[in-house]
This record gives C-alpha cells, sequence and structure tokens, in this order.
C-alpha cells in the first residue's frame, strides 16, 4: 500500500494507511504521552494525554483513537497541549503515593510524571493513611492506590482473557476498579494470567515476586531479558523471562509473538519456580543396593551405558526400549530416535504421544498423509463455524481457548462435543453432551445427517476425494435417532449441528484427548476428518481438522523420530531408511519396533530387560498403574533422565541422569500448528545438569557410537535433521530467529505453510472417505460400577505436575478434584470438599469431591495431577485398536464418601 | 430472600425482552423495573437482574453504581431532589436546600425517620430558568421561595 503523506509540526512525513496517529508517531519515534492505550486492544481514549492538533479541526483530538489522513498536518507539543497535559497529569497524580514513583521508576506513568516535571501526592493530606494493598493473591499485588483508571486492566481481562474479572464501581472521583463485584483477588473469577499485570501503566497491578524485589532493593526490572517459548502446552506462546541474579523472576508474553500475540495462561506467566525448586537433582545418582547413591558423571554415564549395553550383548537391542520426552526439544528427541536405532539397534523408542495424540497423528495420517495439523491458529480467526471434539480448551490450551471464546463471544457459530459442560460449552450455539465412548456414533451421525440433507460440497467430494459411495453405504445405520439413543443426545441437535457445520464455510474442526483416548481413538480421528472432507473443508483457510496438541513438544517427539514405525519428519521406515542411512553413516534396523504400551506388556513378560527414560513419568501416567508396576519392576535396568526424582525413578529406576530445564538450554520445540519455535538459555544450568542431547551423546560415545553423536551445539543437530527431513530443510536457526516456521517449508526461501493439502495430499491428489464400524468400550456402567469415570487437566496443573507441583499453582486450586453431580451427590451424601474413594475393577485412589453440574448424572472427572492420588490405578486395560493409546477417557467406578485421612 | 418481580411486572419484562436486540441491552430497564418494585436496588435484587439477563453479578453492580437514579439504600416514600448546579445556586439552591434540611431535621443524603422523606442534591435538572427548582418525585418545584418551600415539605410530610 502506498504510504500516506502528512505534515508533523511543520515537517513532511509518511504514515501507513489504516494507521492511527498515535501508531505513526510512534513508528517515527515522536510519540506523544499515552497511558490508556496498549496495541493489544481497541482504543478508549479515557487518559487524554495523546492529544495532538490538527489543522483546520477546531479541538485537540486523541492520537490513539484518531486514524491518519493524507494530507493532515499535526501539531504534538504545542505550549497549549503540553500544558494540558501538565494539568491532567497534576489531576491523576493528586491522591498518587509519592514512593511508588521513586521505587518503580521505569512504570510507563512515572516516566511520564518525571518528564513533565509533575510531583505526584500534591493533594494528599499529610496525615493521610494508605490504603491496604490486596496480596491474597499469590502472583498478583494489587494496590489500588496507585490506580490511574485507565481501564487497561478492565478491557484486557474482557477482549485479551475473556474472563470479566474487573469491574468499575461507581463514578467520578469516587470510581473504583474492582474484581468482580469486590471480592478479594483470590477470591475472584481471576484466571491468574497476569494480562492485566502485564498491561497496568502504574504498578497498581503487579507480579507479586516483583512487587516484593521492588521494596527490598528500590529497583525492579530484571537484569536481562531472554525471549523464549513456553515449555507447557502444544501451543506454543512465547514469552520474555527476566533474569535477575541468574534467576528466573518473572516471565512476561511476548507482544509480537505469531500465536500467543501478547498473552500468555498461568503456567507460562507464572509458572517458572520449578526451575530452583528445592526437590530438583542436579547431581547424577546410581542406586546401589536399593538407595541412591550419588557419584560422577562419569560413573553414572558408564554405569547407564553398561547397563543398555548387557541389555544389548545377553538379550539382543530388541530388548531395550527408549522413551522420548515431549518435553525435551526436537534435537534431544531426534537424538533420542536416532540413539536407539544407531545406538542400540532397535525401533522400541516412543514417546508419551502414544498416550494422547497418537490416534490424531495416525487416523489424519492414514486419510491425508500427514499426521499434524492441517491448518493454524489464526484460522479461528478466519473460520465461520468450530466444531470442538474432546477439547476443553480455555483450561488446556488457554490461549488457543481464548481465541476461541471471543469468536463465539463475537457470534461465531460453536459446537461442542463433549460429556462435560465446560467453558467453551457454555457458549456453545449446539453442545452435544454425549456419553463418553461415543464420538464415533456421533461423528457419523452428522456426516449422514449432512449427505441426506444435500449439504455435501460435491465439487469437493468429486475431485479430492475417493470411495464416497463406499462411505455413504456404510453410514446407513447411523440416523441421528439411531446414534442420538447411543450417545445420549437429541437427534435434533445432531441435525443442527450438522446443518451449521456444514453450510458455514469454512468451518473448522479441533479435537483433544476426548477424542483419542478410547479405544475408538483413531477411527473418531478418521471420522472427523470424513466430515472435514464432505464439506469440502480441507486445504482451505478457515478449515481443516486441528488436533490441539497437549505438551510443548509432543509433536515434535514424534515428529523426530521417536515412534516405532517411523523415522524423522514422521516418514515410514522403508520410505526414509535409504536417506537416514547416508546422512547417519550407520544402518537402521528394520524389525518392528515396540510402542510404549506393548513395551510395558513386553517388560511384564519378561523379554524387555532395559530402558532409557527421558523426560516422563510412565508410572504415574500409564493407565493401569498396578500393571505398569509390575513391568517396570521386572526390568533389569531403568535409566531416568529427568528434572525431578519421578515416581517411575524412585520405585524402579537405577541410574538417575539430571537434566536442565528448557529455560537452561537453547534448542527448538514445535507447536501443534507445525510452527518451530526457538527456546533459548536464560540461567546457568543448575549444579552438574546437562542438557538431554548432551547426556545422548555421552552414553552413544561410551558405547562405542561417538563418532555418529559429534556435535558442537544444539544446532548442529537441527541441521543434521534439515538433511534427513526434506520437508523442513528450509528451516534454519537464523530464519527462526524472529518468529518460528510452519512446515512443510522445503528450501529457504519458502514462507512456510500454515494450510495444508490445498491442491493435493501426500496420499495422493484425492484422499480416501473411510469406512468406520463402532465397537463400544469394555468399560461400561454396571450394578457393582455404576459411574463412568472420564479424566483430564485443570487449567492450573500441568500432567504429572512434576513442574506446576513445585510453583504456587497450588494455591489457586487443588490437583486431585473428582467432579460429581449434584443430584448424584447428595444421593450418597457426598458435600463439595469431601474426601472421596473412587474404585474400579482394576484399583482404587482417592481425591477431594467438587459438587458441579459440570457433568452429567453417573459419570465422574477426575484430573489426574496429584502423585499421592494415583488416579491411574483405577483405570483401565482397554486400547485404540489402532495406536494401543489407553483409553483413559472411560472406566466404570464407583464412588464413596472417604474417611478423612492424609491431607 | 430472593427477589421476584409481581405477576405483571414479570410481564412487562417478557414484553421488553422482545424489543431489545440482547438481553444485556436491558440491563437499566429492568432494574427500573424492580426498583419501582422495591424501592431500591438491594443485593438480591442485582442477582436476579444478573441471572434473568445471563450476567455477571458484577457487571450489574457497576451500572447501578453508576446511575445515581438507582438507589443503592432503602429511600423514602418521597423524594425530594434540590438542583445546586450554577445557576440554581446562584439565585439560591442552598438556602433551599439548607431550609429542607432544617425542617425535615436530617442531612441531604438522608431519610426522615418515619421512611416518609429522602433529601437529595441533583445536578442540573434543566429548569435553569425558573431557578431556583426541585423535583419532588416525578414533579417540578420552580421559581422557589420560602414559603413555598415550607407549604411543599409540609404537604409531603402530611400525605
Ligand atoms: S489498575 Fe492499573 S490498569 Fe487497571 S485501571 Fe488502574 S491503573 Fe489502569
Ligand atoms: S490475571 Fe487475567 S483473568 Fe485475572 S484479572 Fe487479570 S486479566 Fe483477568
Ligand atoms: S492514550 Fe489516547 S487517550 Fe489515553
Ligand atoms: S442549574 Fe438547576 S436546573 Fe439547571
Amino acid at each position: 500500500m502506498m504510504p500516506l503523506k502528512i505534515t508533523i509540526n511543520g515537517t513532511g512525513a509518511e504514515a501507513v494507511p489504516g494507521s492511527t496517529i498515535l501508531d505513526t508517531l510512534k513508528a517515527l519515534g515522536l510519540e506523544v504521552p499515552n497511558l490508556c492505550h496498549d496495541k493489544r486492544l481497541e482504543p478508549a481514549s479515557v487518559c487524554r494525554l495523546c492529544e495532538v492538533l490538527i489543522d483546520g479541526v477546531g479541538r485537540p483530538v486523541c492520537a490513539c483513537s484518531t486514524p491518519v489522513q493524507a494530507g493532515m498536518s499535526l501539531w504534538t507539543t504545542t505550549p497549549a497541549l503540553e500544558g494540558f497535559r501538565r494539568t491532567m497529569l497534576m489531576l491523576l497524580s493528586g491522591n498518587y503515593p509519592p514512593e511508588a514513583v521513586e521505587q518503580h521508576p521505569d512504570k510507563p506513568f512515572h516516566r511520564v510524571l518525571r518528564a513533565y516535571g509533575v510531583a505526584a501526592g500534591s493533594a494528599l493530606d499529610a496525615d493521610h493513611s494508605p490504603t491496604v494493598p490486596d496480596t491474597t493473591h499469590p502472583y498478583i499485588h494489587v494496590d489500588m492506590s496507585r490506580c490511574i483508571r485507565c481501564y487497561r486492566c478492565v478491557r484486557i481481562c474482557e477482549t485479551l482473557q475473556g474472563q470479566f474479572v474487573w469491574k468499575i464501581q461507581n463514578r467520578g472521583t469516587a470510581t473504583v476498579v474492582v474484581p468482580d463485584s469486590g471480592s478479594t483477588l483470590l477470591e475472584s473469577s481471576c484466571v491468574s494470567c497476569g494480562a492485566c499485570v502485564d498491561t497496568c501503566p502504574t504498578g497498581a497491578l503487579e507480579d507479586a515476586a516483583l512487587a516484593a524485589i521492588g521494596k527490598a532493593s528500590r529497583a525492579i526490572e530484571p537484569d536481562v531479558w531472554v525471549r523464549t517459548t513456553c515449555p507447557y502446552c502444544g501451543t506454543g506462546c512465547e514469552m520474555n523471562v527476566g533474569v535477575r541474579d541468574d534467576k528466573v523472576v518473572v516471565s512476561r508474553p511476548v507482544l509480537d509473538a505469531p500465536v500467543s500475540k501478547g498473552h500468555l495462561c498461568v503456567k507460562g506467566r507464572y509458572g517458572t519456580a520449578f526451575i530452583d525448586a528445592a526437590e530438583r537433582i542436579t547431581s547424577p545418582m546410581v542406586r546401589r543396593k536399593g538407595t541412591w547413591v550419588t557419584v560422577s558423571w562419569d560413573d553414572a554415564i558408564t554405569a547407564a551405558a553398561e547397563a543398555l549395553t548387557k541389555a544389548i550383548k545377553t538379550t539382543g537391542p530388541d530388548s531395550v526400549g527408549v522413551l522420548g520426552s515431549s518435553r525435551a526439544t526436537n534435537e534431544e528427541s531426534y537424538l533420542a530416535a536416532k540413539f536407539a536405532r544407531v545406538v542400540v539397534g532397535t525401533n522400541n523408542v516412543d514417546c508419551c504421544a502414544r498416550v494422547c495424540h497418537g490416534p490424531s497423528a495416525a487416523g489424519l495420517g492414514i486419510v491425508f498423509g500427514t499426521g499434524a495439523a492441517t491448518n493454524s491458529f489464526d484460522d479461528i480467526e478466519r473460520t465461520h463455524a468450530i466444531l470442538l471434539v474432546g477439547t476443553n480448551p480455555t483450561e488446556n490450551h488457554p490461549i488457543v481457548g481464548n481465541r476461541i471464546r471471543q469468536r463465539a463471544l463475537a457470534g461465531v457459530p460453536l459446537i461442542v462435543v463433549d460429556p462435560r459442560r465446560t467453558e467453551v460449552a457454555r457458549l456453545a450455539t449446539v453442545h452435544l453432551m454425549l456419553r463418553p465412548g461415543t464420538n464415533v456414533p456421533l461423528l457419523c451421525a452428522l456426516a449422514k445427517s449432512i449427505i441426506d440433507n444435500d449439504l455435501v460440497d460435491h465439487a469437493f467430494v468429486a475431485s479430492r476425494t475417493t470411495d464416497f459411495n463406499a462411505y455413504k453405504a456404510s453410514l446407513a445405520q447411523w440416523t441421528p435417532e439411531h446414534a442420538a439413543n447411543i450417545c445420549g443426545v437429541s437427534a435434533e441437535d445432531i441435525r443442527r449441528a450438522a446443518r451449521i457445520y456444514a453450510t458455514a464455510r469454512p468451518a473448522m474442526a479441533l479435537n483433544g484427548l476426548g477424542l483419542t483416548e478410547h479405544i475408538q481413538g483413531t477411527d473418531g480421528v478418521m471420522a472427523l476428518a470424513n466430515l472435514a472432507m464432505l464439506t469440502g473443508n480441507v486445504g482451505v483457510p478457515g478449515g481443516g481438522v486441528n488436533p490441539l496438541r497437549g505438551q510443548n513438544n509432543v509433536q515434535g517427539t514424534a515428529n523426530m523420530g521417536c515412534e516405532p514405525a517411523r523415522l524423522t519428519g514422521y516418514q515410514k521406515i522403508n520410505a526414509a531408511k535409504t536417506l537416514h542411512e547416508q546422512v547417519w553413516g550407520a544402518p537402521v534396523p528394520t524389525s518392528p519396533g515396540l510402542t510404549l504400551m506393548t513395551m510395558l506388556d513386553a517388560a511384564a513378560a519378561g523379554q524387555l530387560k532395559s530402558m532409557l527414560m527421558i523426560g516422563y513419568d510412565v508410572y504415574l501416567s500409564s493407565p493401569n498403574a498396578h500393571a505398569t508396576a509390575k513391568a517396570l519392576g521386572n526390568l533389569d535396568s531403568l535409566v531416568v533422565c529427568d528434572l525431578f526424582m519421578t515416581a517411575s525413578a524412585q520405585c524402579f529406576g537405577t541410574v538417575f541422569l539430571p537434566v536442565q530445564s528448557s529455560f537452561e538450554k537453547d534448542g527448538t520445540f514445535m507447536n501443534a500448528e507445525r510452527r518451530i519455535q526457538r527456546i533459548r538459555r536464560a540461567v546457568r544450568p543448575r549444579g552438574s545438569s546437562k542438557s538431554d542431547w548432551e547426556i545422548l551423546c555421552l552414553l552413544a560415545s561410551k558405547m562405542g557410537a561417538g563418532r555418529h553423536f559429534a556435535y558442537q551445539d544444539a544446532e548442529a543437530i537441527w541441521n543434521e535433521v534439515r538433511a534427513v527431513w526434506p520437508v523442513a530443510a528450509g528451516i534454519s536457526w537464523p530464519r527462526i530467529e524472529n518468529a518460528g516456521l510452519q512446515w512443510p517449508c522445503p528450501t529457504d526461501d519458502h514462507p512456510g505453510t500454515e494450510v495444508l493439502h490445498s491442491s493435493s495430499f501426500p496420499v495422493g491428489v484425492r484422499a480416501a472417505f473411510q469406512r468406520l464400524e463402532f465397537h463400544p468400550s469394555g468399560e461400561q456402567s454396571s450394578a457393582e460400577f455404576p459411574f463412568i469415570l472420564n479424566t483430564g487437566r485443570t487449567l492450573f496443573h500441568f500432567n504429572a505436575a512434576t513442574m506446576t507441583g513445585r510453583t504456587r499453582n497450588a494455591e489457586l486450586e487443588r490437583d486431585d478434584l473428582v467432579q460429581i453431580h449434584p443430584g448424584d451427590a447428595s444421593r450418597l451424601g457426598i458435600r463439595d470438599g469431601d474426601q472421596v474413594s473412587i474404585e474400579s475393577r482394576h484399583g482404587q485412589f482417592r481425591g477431594t469431591a467438587t459438587v458441579t453440574d459440570t457433568v452429567r448424572k453417573g459419570e465422574l472427572f477426575s484430573v489426574f495431577h496429584n502423585v499421592a492420588a494415583l488416579v491411574n490405578n483405577a483405570t483401565g486395560t482397554g486400547r485404540d485398536s489402532n495406536t494401543h493409546t489407553p483409553e483413559y477417557k472411560v472406566t466404570a467406578v464407583r464412588i464413596a464418601r472417604a474417611p478423612a485421612q492424609r491431607t | 430472600m430472593p427477589f421476584a418481580l409481581t405477576p405483571e411486572r414479570e410481564r412487562t419484562f417478557q414484553e421488553l425482552l422482545t424489543r431489545y436486540p440482547t438481553k444485556m441491552a436491558l440491563t437499566i430497564p429492568l432494574l427500573q423495573l424492580c426498583q419501582e418494585q422495591h424501592g431500591w436496588i438491594s443485593e438480591e435484587v442485582m442477582l436476579f437482574v444478573a441471572e434473568r439477563l445471563d450476567l455477571s453479578a458484577a457487571h450489574v453492580k457497576g451500572v447501578v453504581t453508576f446511575y445515581t437514579l438507582f438507589n443503592q439504600h432503602p429511600v423514602g416514600k418521597h423524594q425530594v431532589w434540590v438542583c445546586k448546579t450554577l445557576p440554581c445556586a446562584l439565585r439560591g439552591a442552598y438556602d433551599v436546600l439548607h431550609q429542607c434540611e432544617k425542617k425535615l431535621g436530617i442531612k441531604a443524603g438522608e431519610t426522615t425517620s418515619n421512611g416518609q422523606i429522602t433529601l437529595r442534591t441533583a445536578e442540573c435538572l434543566a429548569s435553569c430558568a425558573t431557578a431556583p427548582m426541585m423535583q419532588v418525585d416525578k414533579e417540578y418545584f420552580e421559581d422557589l421561595t420560602p414559603e413555598r418551600v415550607d407549604e411543599i415539605l409540609r404537604r409531603l410530610q402530611e400525605s
């Protein structure tokens, strides 16, 4: 677009069409004071400091809300304007505590006061009593004596987070900003995302950690800021961590991050304390006669190498299993996969994608040829309807969830398929509150309804698909009425949902573990892919099928080859074997490898003897914990690489190798939309901990394969990845210095790919519709076990809580909650907060009851974060027929009040 | 005790619902209906409005505390508003106010102990040409003199 010509203070200048006067002034380095402006928000123009004069316009106008126009002649600092600004600042600062200005000199308000020579507190009585700050919240310090009523917190909580916590009460000089109806922040509906703190220009809202430092040292800013990627979920938000004295003291959102766009959730924003948790293990250990003994790195590596070598020598390479970590970097996962193949000589390598989105990768791989999200998060803003299947995004992928919520609030139709009334379900146009384990009938009925009402995209079906007629015939039994019966929803709602999804083109589908962690997991994903093809929602912006991946790098770890049947880039072994052998200079084994689940089976049967377990607590997170214990207990050796003594290591480990957190090393993560982003070292490695890749190189060299594992740094490893994975060959570290790239990106000048399959599929121009059969779960409620238990996560905790469990998040929400419907609760005499015991035919665990209509009668939902509770004592043996992904979402159980015991 | 509208007002509310584009847009009309019935906006009323309009109670409280015409405390049977903006002030509004305070034995913002009259001040009521003036319930009294004020208050006290 042609720049506009304007005049500023008598001098010619250029402006970008469509920008505001303030944007233009900022770009030119001529910024005028502005306190209520934040580029993440719509302008509100309440502080009036940014007023400028325009020739021919009678009154001053606000630069923050006025668009530039060609030929405008602006005046930004006339004596009248400066006088006006000084008066406004005096009004704002008359009752403002002067000590705050001194203590936190860098706050925007304080800088403006200094620049205009205005002293704060001029209207305060000498004996004024200071307001009492609200210090109830573990992360957010609230001191409203510093509030200048810019309403940035109110607006950001509404439009970025969608939480509506901060409220304005009263008017005029009596105006106050309060959480909810005036509670403390801790008691309020705040979800601790910290957006309000990030935007507040005064320090009225401040990170508690910084408020504390500020008091002690009178200076608040960290020494350095390091840009990196969040270590928690698969959204891939970017954060700037502030480091002071080699400690991460604060984490703030990166404003121009392509995914998170200046926002974070409680985990990325405040969940960094685990780095320096007291229980962090920073020296290697070996178990001798049952107890852990601290040893040198050399001894530890020798012990680990000997254990692995012994198994390889005596029972063969296939008696060893390697588990890569979804918390580790792509570079490290790539090395784990290479280690298994080259050093051990086995395809027994897997990662936790097995227990979560394995079916998404497999299902999309079968149908389209690429086991990853077809579209991007930016498509959320482009789509005309959103279909969420088995995902609770506002808690589990909060930044994506917020973007979905904003769209729903703006009136975009939202269909939610979920047995629970989650936050998004409460906003849904249609909520299909189905029985757990009935996704396949529901999705088939949606397809049938689309076909029967002739809402099919015939052009797409004709040009891009095959097997339509056979598919159509296979749906014959799935009338909405029949499915409604099985799923426990109304046939009318199925029809409504089908019509919305099929007529609002484009429509975007996103799925979570509620679709995959079933015995029909892969079928469910394929059923969803069928729907997208039926309606022409593949290969188009705003459409697609998009798994919301659970962990920061779970997409990357499987993609890097931590998958028994796949090499780097999720390439099938026989397709990519030659290229890998060329680059590796070593043979790739061809005997079929074991998955995590079959490794456990093999261990239990005495066939698997040794395991290398990187950053993954298998015992805590696998279903049917008794069986897991039996398997792990049967191993001759278990080498664990982790930050903490996990339950697996504690009970079954033989060698413990302490690793670095993502804040202590360099590398890349791959998010759920195939975007590869940098992580960077912000603090020195703790103790003698090493990165996973260094450990793998040491082990390899001890086992005689050092020449295949000689790397200068993580970047060198990445460059080798590019050599074996042509699809990502164009993604170099220098190119992703400022913003990540999405594969496919085969060449150095390729811009990356937002939308897959626009003109063809890796499987060809056409993809085939999949015919599916429905086999119900073996876990059905009975007189003995009358409830169906579903398991999952909450906003404040993450998976096995290895990290969040070492932060103050525990003060925000318990990690052992079990949701039960009020009707069931009162029948069983269970009250909110009671200790309950849950028992299945596989085992038993305890939790704390939450009585809520989020769950249906006859169903329970338990979070699985608590180590002591060990929810997986109760989960069963069901596995997806295709990928062996466990059926965490359906277990028949009974529940009863338990006598109170341990806290 | 939870608040509820009388059947007749409930009908009015249902009819209003059809006239507004969103439920949120009914916040003020519904609050007015409630105040007409209850005399003031209690916590219970706010909860009722929030629930009926799918809003948070906090949002309703923000609206109630912004508009001075919503009573946040119980008020008397009659409302006396004395205008005190500049034109009225120049023409003796404060004398009128003090006369009222003396005669009723209360300060501005208070209610007589028999619950009969609440006295308040108001910003310009747009009747400056006939200043000083005051509003009693829905009626304007203009060009006030001490005698007229006495007379008005006497009649109110007797009513
Ligand atoms: S608390 Fe901060 S952000 Fe919120 S209105 Fe006050 S000064 Fe503005
Ligand atoms: S932390 Fe987030 S949710 Fe909580 S009040 Fe601030 S903006 Fe709202
Ligand atoms: S920044 Fe423009 S009015 Fe506050
Ligand atoms: S000043 Fe009293 S009516 Fe205008």
